[in-house]
């Protein structure tokens, strides 16, 4: 009796495409073919142009030329510098700051913490050109509010953006501006999670606010902080609209991200081979970045 | 079944693959031969149109009524789009293979080479639809930019940026400087001297490299010789960067960062003079209407007694992508966007672009005195230089070498980094970035 109703039930499929086995695949096939198309093809084909370069309007391959090049370009270099520059000193800044936030939001004594929440979030989904305008007004050097607080203070004019460190630092705080409140989302994520009754166990132990923070609250947000550090530094690589509306990558390329440099060998001088061969160092170095970052954490 | 997804997905792969590259196998015959009828109501067709700013309000608004009237059957779209965007859009465009383009497009004189190198047949041949007829009309030095190798026009030259120094009247005479005796370079730093010593204030603002190019274009020379090779530190861009030092070691010279900071400057009378195009002339009306009166130009300063006194900064030109399906009604429409000479003076008076057609300036518009500036005439000064205008070679790798150009003079200004080393640190740096051998 059972083998008959197997024998019926294959039978009906006989012939047909559709079957047990290969629904699931039809049922991805959409997905498959967008991803295909838009995500994979194009990585293979920049791959494949990172080994050509153009001429009379044809693109030849040339081997390595344009990765021979780039290891010879002093721009290249500078623009890498200045990432690392801003990933070293703005990260921790910036992860540090969400963390204080995010404690401070989850405190049980505060009020309001809704508004808080969303006040500190908002940078993140303001608009950055509008957010960038209204900074070079603030950063003017002879007309900008902070420098008119500055010298009424009693101190001296920075040149905000055409001093090529303290452009740096301007793009430092933007930065940390936008993405400060977007971090501290994930972290108070992450503090939601960590079990109450560690707390407990901890005061019934005696343990300071500050011991249970660093024995309680920083081990148990390892995941998250590990996530959020790696996220930052391919934010990092990554970082081009702040640049490019607040600074435009001056003076003398001291905001000069490598984002930036790729964006303007593509799109302005139309080199979309040597584009693309940045384009592949900055996929590695963000691989290398990340698997030491796991590494670290995971050693620990 | 497992094998065959598989297989389904190589094949799907492949198909992608072949479809990416099939783009570049068109645009083999190119032989059509176009003849523009003799009746234009015979012309007929639409035509899409890029531009941006001034140029396209001057298209949609100046120029398509009147050329409608004469060209009743074509119908003419001018899209507004971004600088930034037409040349994205554009060569995106070509490099595949030409699709999405429009019929007429904006192209500054810059920006030519840079497509024509990348893409040799981007753009229609004019010269073959008859433009040559127009060939002298227009100023050499603007002309001459928009052929190709064989000579023949590729772009229809539109505005034009002929350059003087723009001065404070009041500023200048306070301090008891007469800017008719400032004849040379030399002068001009004298006069500076005395005007920052009444003002505290600077004598002259940049943003960037346009002084530095505008310099060398006065003298016939460029970051680029005939040939296309490097070619800035010649003689002529020592001499400019070395007026350049003096400028900045009698402090007359400041650095203002970008646009918005320039015209800052000279609304605040931080900068008494500004060495500049004529297209200031439209900012200056619409940010700074207080100052009507008390702004007048001079020829530029020439390097020595009796040298050139003329020189250009920008401008652009409409170009037809090869393309375009309805190439006779978009040559027609160039034509008259061009050569028009009511279109031109509209363009003067309504958007601040000055015509590279000389023909216009002939105009009454150009011999009246001028109330913002000075009751003087102000558009005929500028004129005069016209015909003076050397011609020189904007090479396909312009925008590379000018952003290298650009961050040496920020390292000049903001670094003291001595001019003679800013011109040979920017030519090594220009060879490395563009494989281009430099001059001998």
């Amino acid at each position: 009796m059972e083998n008959v109703s197997k024998k019926v039930q294959t039978n009906q499929y006989k012939g047909g495409w559709i079957t047990p086995k290969t629904a699931p695949y039809i049922f991805i096939l959409p997905a498959l073919l967008l991803f295909l198309a838009f995500t994979v093809y194009p990585i293979i084909a920049s791959f494949l142009l990172s080994f050509q370069t153009r001429s009379g309007g044809t693109y030849t391959f040339s081997g390595f030329d344009n990765y021979v090049r780039l290891f010879t370009d002093p721009i290249f270099y500078k623009a890498l510098g200045n990432t690392f520059i801003i990933l070293i000193v703005q990260v921790p800044i910036m992860l540090f700051l969400a963390l204080l936030l995010a404690v401070f939001l989850n405190s049980k004594l505060l009020n309001m913490r809704g508004f808080y929440r969303v006040s500190f979030f908002t940078p993140a989904v303001t608009s950055l050109v509008a957010a960038s305008i209204i900074f070079i007004l603030l950063l003017n050097a002879d007309y900008g509010l902070i420098n008119y607080i500055l010298t009424s203070i009693g101190l001296e004019k920075i040149n905000w953006l055409t001093n090529g460190f303290w452009a740096k630092v301007s793009l430092i705080i933007v930065t940390t501006w936008r993405w400060t409140g977007y971090n501290m989302v994930i972290l108070l994520a992450g503090l939601q999670n960590i079990p109450n009754d560690l707390y407990e166990a901890a005061s019934i132990d005696g343990a300071s606010p500050i011991h249970k923070f660093f024995h309680i609250t920083i081990p148990q947000l390892k995941p998250v902080l590990l996530f959020c550090f790696v996220l930052s530094t391919i934010g990092t690589f990554q970082l081009f609209d702040e640049p490019y509306n607040l600074t435009s990558g001056g003076p003398n390329n001291a905001t000069l991200t490598i984002t930036y440099y790729l964006y303007n060998q593509g799109f302005n001088f139309f080199d979309f081979g040597y584009a693309s061969a940045i384009a592949y160092v900055i996929v590695v170095f963000i691989a290398i970045l990340s698997w030491l970052q796991f590494k670290v954490v995971k050693d620990d | 079944m497992k094998k065959m997804v598989e297989r389904s997905f190589v094949a799907f792969i492949l198909l992608v693959l072949l479809a990416a590259c099939g783009g570049n196998s068109s645009s083999d015959g190119d032989v059509e031969e176009l003849t523009i009828p003799e009746n234009p109501e015979d012309v007929e067709g639409d035509i899409t149109v890029w531009a941006w700013a001034l140029e396209a309000n001057y298209l949609e608004k100046d120029v398509l009524p009147a050329f409608q009237e004469v060209y009743p059957n074509v119908d003419v779209t001018v899209e507004h789009i971004g600088v930034d965007q037409v040349y994205q859009k554009v060569s995106a465009g070509l490099s595949s293979g030409g699709s999405g383009l429009p019929d007429v497009v904006q192209v500054e004189n810059n920006r030519i080479k840079s497509f024509t190198s990348e893409f040799p047949d981007a753009f229609t041949n004019l010269s073959a639809l008859g433009y040559d007829e127009h060939e002298d009309k227009f100023a050499n030095a603007k002309i001459e930019g928009l052929k190709d190798g064989d000579g023949n026009v590729i772009a229809a030259p539109r505005d034009l940026g002929p350059v003087g120094v723009i001065y404070r009247v009041d500023i200048l005479e306070e301090a008891g400087v007469d800017p008719a005796e400032i004849e040379t370079w030399d002068d001009y730093i004298e006069a500076g001297k005395t005007v920052v010593e009444q003002t505290g204030n600077y004598f002259l603002g940049t943003d960037g490299d346009g002084l530095l190019r505008i310099m060398m274009q006065q003298q016939g020379s460029y970051y680029f010789d005939e040939e296309g090779n490097l070619d800035i530190t010649s003689e002529a861009g020592e001499n400019a960067a070395s007026i350049l030092q003096e400028m900045k070691d009698n402090n007359l010279i400041t650095f203002t960062n970008n646009w918005d900071g320039q015209v800052a400057a000279m609304k605040n009378g931080e900068v008494a003079t500004n060495p500049g195009a004529v297209w200031w002339s439209g900012t200056m009306l619409e940010q700074m209407p207080e100052l009507s009166g008390n702004w007048d130009m001079f020829e530029l300063p020439a390097f020595e007694e009796g040298g050139t006194r003329a020189s250009n900064d920008g401008g652009s030109a409409l170009a037809i992508p090869s393309e375009s399906d309805n190439k006779v009604a978009a040559y027609v429409f160039t034509e008259f966007a061009t050569t028009d000479v009511d279109s031109q003076i509209l363009a003067l008076t309504n958007r601040g672009l000055f015509p590279a057609l000389t023909a216009a300036y002939e105009e009454p518009i150009f011999s009246e005195d001028q109330e913002y500036f000075n009751n003087q005439p102000f558009f005929q000064k500028f004129a005069d230089t016209v015909e003076n205008i050397p011609p020189v070679n904007h090479d396909g790798a312009e925008l590379e070498v000018r952003s290298v150009m650009g961050s040496e003079i920020e390292a000049f200004l903001l670094e003291d980094k001595p001019a003679a080393e800013m011109l040979s640190d920017g030519e090594e740096q220009a060879a490395q970035q563009t494989g281009k051998e430099t001059t001998e």
